[in-house]
């Protein structure tokens, strides 16, 4: 398994030319307080690159940076006050892009030397249990998929899973060609599904309270009819009393019941937030957007989409969910027990081309 | 998108107008209903634009069903596909419907057109947020693997607007007061104690 990470994650240097000037260590406070604001300094986007290091050549010298060799212009240099000694500039790499990760900082911090912040980009690390459950789920649906197949649809199924309940709440499989409607893609058909069992609409919310106000009325002026009815009879026999105090009870126990079945659908969930999708094959860019309008947590799929058959909207090509614009993200996590899913689609298509 | 509107449409401006307007009162039917106002009508042209019928037309239903992908477009084309995906190609289908709807079709629904390969796009007010026909992902034009159709955007542009504003003034009526951008105005509960 294998989180997706936004391409910046995994660039490599974007190395550029910059003027560097050079001075005795003991001036370096002096200098900064007079040149190092944004005259000489330029902030431009390179808010991660270090002022100062220490010269390679000579250990008493440092070395101060002053600008991109693109920004470096004859302006420029002939400003440059006599007091730093203009045969000092000298030309340096630097990285410009800003790391991501760890190792895009070690490996760019070999030029100019940079800063690193953590990203508030959530790198994933699962435990071992974390990651059998998820394989689980998966396997799951990679079974679906492969039931859908041997009915002509694509081999493609997926499943929402709540991560605190560790529950599946609802299946869904490719119908593209069974209903002869090429959008019936798995996504969609499981945000359908999930829509009728799971979401409680603002209907339904109403329509509910008004049976609950009903029930309540319903069971007292029954309780009282039946108190009047055992008055007017006074004479009655033992057990058939006990039998109606039994069936009050069962009448009170159901309501019980009825309320918490209420209560129960009424803490409904608000679309998909805070669910996990797993996908067999990677969604296209329809399901992508699905997704996001859905409003899910995580994505993990299994097999990237071939380029070929239909453009997927997650890989490093596209990224809907990394898209600036959208008022939702999510991460995703692709190559999700691929190996189970590669033989098991292997293995079909080995049988169709056996049935030919 | 500029491009786009460089083009000459195939369609006679009145018709179009006409057939926005429509649209519009689909919206318009949506805001009653508390979805949010986007409405839309596919229409099937035949005899070289001259014979034109509408085959569906329909709004948001996504509080309706609980669905977030249920958009106006997606609603129309599962409608028209249950009447005649069984004895038809979906892309024989379409080929001869053009779509009018209030705003941008979102990246999504454009995806799903491009599947289906509809004939032509006409919309309303562009959506800065998720617009899938120019203004994030040009998926109408880029060949992204399914068919490419044309988009021509900015009629009725105001009117269309003008019912999204309404409806996101009172914001999304239908959700919990804890999941709502906007917070429910005070005014009402301040009228009854001032009068």
């Amino acid at each position: 398994m294998q989180q997706l990470l936004p391409k910046e994650f995994l660039a490599s240097a974007n190395i550029q030319q910059a003027i560097v000037i050079e001075f005795e260590n003991k001036k370096t406070n002096v200098m900064i307080k007079k040149y190092g604001n944004d005259q000489y300094f330029n902030l431009k986007n390179l808010n991660h690159i270090k002022r100062i290091r220490k010269s390679e050549e000579n250990p008493s010298n440092v070395q101060f940076f002053l600008r991109l060799k693109d920004d470096f212009n004859e302006e420029v240099e002939q400003n440059i006050p006599e007091e730093i000694n203009p045969y000092s500039l000298k030309e340096v790499e630097v990285a410009v892009n800003i790391p991501r990760t760890k190792e895009q900082y070690q490996q760019f911090n070999k030029y100019w030397p940079i800063t690193y912040k953590v990203q508030q980009y959530e790198i994933v690390q699962f435990t071992d249990f974390e990651q059998q459950e998820i394989n689980q789920v998966m396997r799951q649906c990679i079974d679906q998929a492969k039931q859908t197949y041997e009915k002509n649809n694509k081999f493609n199924a997926c499943a929402i899973y709540d991560p605190i309940k560790k529950k599946i709440l609802q299946f869904a499989v490719d119908e593209t060609c069974r209903k002869q409607n090429s959008i019936k893609h798995c996504t969609m058909n499981v945000m359908k599904l999930f829509g009728q069992n799971y979401i409680v609409t603002a209907q339904q919310k109403a329509s509910i309270e008004k049976v609950k106000d009903k029930q309540d009325d319903t069971i007292e002026v029954k309780q009282e009819s039946q108190l009047n009815a055992s008055q007017q009879e006074k004479k009655q026999p033992d057990t058939l009393e006990q039998e109606q105090e039994e069936e009050k009870k069962d009448k009170i126990n159901s309501k019980r019941k009825s309320e918490e079945s209420i209560e129960e659908s009424l803490s409904s969930y608000y679309y998909c937030t805070g669910l996990d999708i797993f996908i067999v094959q990677e969604p296209c860019i329809m399901c992508s957007m699905a997704l996001i309008h859905s409003r899910v947590r995580r994505v993990y799929y299994s097999l990237k989409n071939p380029k070929q058959e239909q453009f997927g909207g997650l890989n490093e090509d596209l990224m809907i969910n990394h898209m600036d614009s959208l008022n939702h993200s999510f991460l995703v996590f692709q190559n999700v027990e691929s190996e189970y899913a590669n033989t098991t689609l292997n293995n079909l298509k080995q049988q169709d081309e056996l049935q030919k | 998108m500029q491009t786009n509107q460089m083009k000459k449409y195939s369609l006679n401006e009145d018709v179009i107008n006409y057939y926005m307007k429509l649209a519009i009162e689909q919206s318009k039917i949506a805001t009653d209903k508390l979805e949010v106002a986007v409405g839309c009508v596919m229409v099937k042209f035949t005899n070289n634009n001259q014979d034109h019928e509408i085959v569906a037309q329909s709004h948001n239903k996504t509080n309706q069903y609980g669905n977030a992908t249920l958009h106006c477009e997606i609603n129309c084309i599962n409608e028209i596909l249950d009447k005649y995906g069984q004895n038809y190609d979906e892309q024989q289908i379409f080929k001869q419907i053009t779509l009018f709807v209030t705003c941008e079709p979102c990246i999504m629904c454009a995806y799903s057109l491009s599947l289906m390969g509809i004939k032509e796009v006409y919309f309303g007010c562009y959506n800065e947020k998720f617009g899938g026909n120019g203004t994030i992902l040009d998926l109408n034009t880029a060949n992204y693997g399914a068919n490419t159709y044309p988009s021509y955007g900015g009629f009725l542009e105001e009117e269309c607007k003008q019912v999204l504003k309404q409806f996101y003034e009172k914001g999304n009526l239908n959700l919990d007061e804890d999941k709502r951008h906007r917070r429910k105005k005070k005014e009402d509960k301040d009228e009854s104690v001032s009068s």
